[in-house]
């Protein structure tokens, strides 16, 4: 059954996934290992959505496994090491397979911030949890 | 000698006369090989305030004791000699294969003084070389060149040539190897050219002796994993360098116009996945490159018809946007005619888009101008002007001279907006958009470039270079004095690269803990970070000082005018310009320069062991 993107049942939904996925477990080796490696996703309206949506990833060090995915109210309530800002179409096009999350990084339709030398290091880790997103079948606010 | 074949070439085509010599290890340990030796070579040789295109100029090519081996992307190696187009140091570096192929037939570098009486070709071929006649070569552009030599020579060797353009001395021609490239900026085509050399043909077997073979097998394999992993694969195998004009567009700081406008509105149909969409044809990489940056194009009907490689980002930066040309085709048409007259494709580019800023303000006129008119958007009359500026036909006589000359010629303002930094022409990175980025030009030793210190990336591209301990900049749209450290550290840790044949987007995804062991146990030497870390700012210190003896201070320091007075008119960087000199003064006090007048101190240069500058400088 389709899950609401962005809510807290479609976090859950891409937790599964994420724990699912070999590729993620096979690359995840070296994320996070002595260092923050945790994410929040700001979702910024458009579209249809109303008002941003902040979504929280934790990552297990070592492991690539998720530890936690959740919806935030404000992102000041975790400290992550990451920041990923975009638009809700351009996540909604990941989300659905139809963009992929590095080009987008690449176009510069989503920004990053932290430390960029980890994602210089571990791009197969982000694309294998990028991909994991639109393993499920969801459905869309505003839509 | 190890890591090295231990023997430089010296040519001289005046005499005809060629001899061998050996490579100093010394001084090899202290500059680290390429453009680091080459460049000791030419300020010991070269006698002070020479004109370039005369025969007292030497031209002088040297590979690194990482190149042709098996750590990644090794395929480089790097020429200079003093620059035609600046009058400062010139030098240029170049990827493919033929850096490989001259040190396997024997040699680490090529110094080649005087003037040939009449065109000839250097045939290197496992141990021997020779010079023979190129008059049936002379007249002919650099792919017909290429094949014409492999048909005579055999098919195994690599050819490194000009086209006509270094023939009839366009101050930025380059010289192409492997086809498609360049050591593309300075003009040291036209060094080549006035020395009536159209070619070097190498060729060998010769293997490469390496110190501790299991150790670097072991550090080249580390690294290889690590570029294998990195993001700088990822993108730059998909999408080439291209990958990063949305992100320069983004920050408001795509030069449009000729730098009127730092936001272009087309950017969709000459990015990367519209290469990928639409010409492209293959991926080509340079030698034990994992990355394979290159891209084969093909067009295949119409008035621009054209297969080669490329364009990369630069070329459709230059074509594109600055010329305000919206298709990728007559842009791709002008890169390849490009590659095959040996031109610059960054000076070739934007000398034409300055031409066409000066027919629209009424500074140049189709009078003037052998009934020809220049416009914006006009990609018929662009591609046309590149035939006239290779063969100097009309119009395309002046341009040759580039950007810097042509504006002097028409006066009446157009300095202003003459977009070269001692005389080089500007890549397509704005600096108002990011302040530092702008420090990187001012004071790269080979004038307007942005590999030398590689700032736009921390800046355009939010992407760190792990070389250096630190190359965050906070707020990109700010001049942060502080900052001024990373341009110094970028441009020294960069310097090493081209000093050992590797490529510098390796800077991007290795440590110096990462590239230490690499040469370390490649050539013997018990080289630790802060050893190479200080080898690096030896030879920008070295190259800063040929400038110094060639006349160079603070004020060639700087930016042109429309840099530092005329605000961005629009996008996310609207209103900005750059306020250089605080700038200058903390990179001054970084490097131990005077401020004044910018010379590296006597202290400074002896701390590096360059006591042999002091004098030749006057430094004090
Ligand atoms: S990254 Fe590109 S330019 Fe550098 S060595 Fe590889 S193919 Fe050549």
């Amino acid at each position: 059954m389709a899950v609401l993107y962005p809510s807290q049942e479609w976090c859950d939904a891409w937790k599964v996934a994420i724990n699912g996925s070999e590729r993620v477990a096979e690359t995840g080796t070296k994320w996070g290992v002595g260092w923050n490696g945790s994410w929040v996703f700001e979702v910024l309206p458009g579209s249809g959505l109303e008002e941003t949506h902040y979504v929280y990833l934790e990552p297990e060090p070592g492991t690539g496994k998720c530890k936690d995915s959740r919806e935030l109210k404000d992102p000041s309530e975790v400290e992550a090491g990451f920041l990923c800002t975009g638009d809700y179409g351009a996540f909604k096009e990941v989300v659905k397979g139809e963009k992929d999350f590095i080009e987008g990084v690449v176009k510069g339709i989503f920004t990053l911030k932290g430390d960029m030398s980890k994602v210089m290091r571990n791009a197969k880790f982000i694309r294998a949890v990028a991909d994991s997103i639109s393993s499920f079948e969801a459905s869309y606010l505003g839509e | 000698m190890y890591g090295f074949m231990g023997k430089v070439l010296r040519v001289n085509l005046s005499s005809g006369t060629i001899s061998e010599e050996p490579l100093p290890e010394e001084d090899a340990r202290m500059l680290l090989g390429g453009s680091g030796l080459a460049t000791k070579y030419l300020i010991e040789e070269v006698p002070p305030g020479i004109d370039p295109l005369g025969p007292e100029n030497k031209l002088i090519y040297m590979t690194g004791p990482l190149t042709g081996t098996t750590s990644p992307s090794s395929g480089r190696f790097s020429a200079v000699a003093k620059s035609p187009l600046t009058g400062f140091w010139g030098e240029a570096n170049s990827g493919g294969k033929w850096g490989r192929d001259l040190k396997q037939a024997g040699y680490d570098g090529i110094i080649l003084e005087g003037k040939a009486d009449a065109p000839v070709v250097l045939v290197i071929d496992d141990g021997t070389a020779r010079l023979q006649d190129a008059a049936s070569l002379w007249g002919k552009n650099v792919f017909e060149t290429t094949s014409a030599l492999k048909e005579d020579l055999g098919k195994k060797f690599n050819v490194s040539c000009i086209g006509i353009a270094g023939e009839n001395l366009v101050r930025y021609a380059a010289i192409m190897n492997d086809e498609h490239r360049a050591l593309g900026r300075c003009g040291l085509g036209a060094v080549m050219g006035s020395k009536n050399l159209k070619a070097i043909a190498a060729s060998g077997s010769q293997k490469i002796e390496i110190a501790d073979k299991e150790a670097f097998k072991e550090a080249t394999r580390a690294a290889s994993d690590l570029v294998n992993e990195s993001l700088l694969k990822m993108t730059l195998e998909v999408y080439g360098t291209v990958m990063v004009i949305d992100m320069v567009n983004v920050k408001g700081g795509l030069p449009t116009r000729n730098w009127q406008t730092g936001v272009c509105s087309y950017t969709d149909d000459i990015n990367g996945p519209a290469i990928n969409e639409s010409i492209l044809t293959g991926r080509r990489a340079c030698f034990a490159c994992p990355i394979a940056c290159g891209r084969e194009t093909q067009i295949e009907s119409g008035p621009y018809k054209a297969k080669g490689e490329g364009p990369e980002y630069e070329s459709v930066g230059v074509f594109g946007p600055m010329c305000d040309v919206n298709d990728l085709e007559p842009i791709t048409h002008a890169s390849i005619i490009c590659n095959d007259y040996g031109l610059d494709t960054i000076s070739t580019g934007s000398t034409i888009a300055f031409a066409m800023e000066c027919f629209e303000k009424g500074l140049l006129t189709a009078e003037q101008a052998g009934g020809i008119e220049l416009h914006f958007g006009d990609a018929a009359g662009m591609v046309d002007m590149v035939h006239r500026i290779a063969n100097r036909e009309g119009l395309g006589d002046l341009l040759a001279e580039g950007t810097k000359r042509v504006s002097e010629k028409l006066g009446q303002g157009s300095e202003r907006f003459a977009m070269h930094v001692k005389g080089l022409e500007l890549a397509c990175y704005d600096c108002r958009a990011t302040k530092i980025t702008g420090l990187g030009f001012a004071t790269a030793n080979r004038g307007g470039d942005h590999v030398t210190a590689y700032v736009q990336g921390p800046t355009f591209l939010d992407i760190p270079f792990l070389i250096v301990e630190e190359s965050t900049i906070e707020d990109v749209t700010v001049e942060n004095p502080a900052e001024a450290k990373v341009v110094k550290d970028m441009e020294d840790a960069l310097t090493t690269f081209d000093a050992l044949g590797a490529c510098k987007f390796m800077g991007m995804a290795l440590m110096a803990e990462e590239v230490v062991p690499m040469i370390a146990s490649a050539t013997g030497w018990d080289m630790d970070v802060a050893e190479f870390r200080t080898a690096g700012e030896r030879i920008y210190n070295l190259a800063r000082a040929f400038n110094v003896r060639e006349g160079a201070s603070r004020a060639d320091d700087t930016l042109p005018k429309r840099l530092l007075e005329e605000p961005l008119p629009e996008g996310p960087a609207e209103g900005l310009v750059v306020d250089l000199e605080p700038l200058l003064d903390a990179y001054y006090e970084f490097r131990g320069w005077d401020k004044a007048t910018g010379k590296p101190t006597a202290e400074k240069l002896k701390e590096l062991g360059l006591d042999y500058v002091v004098e030749r400088i006057g430094a004090t």
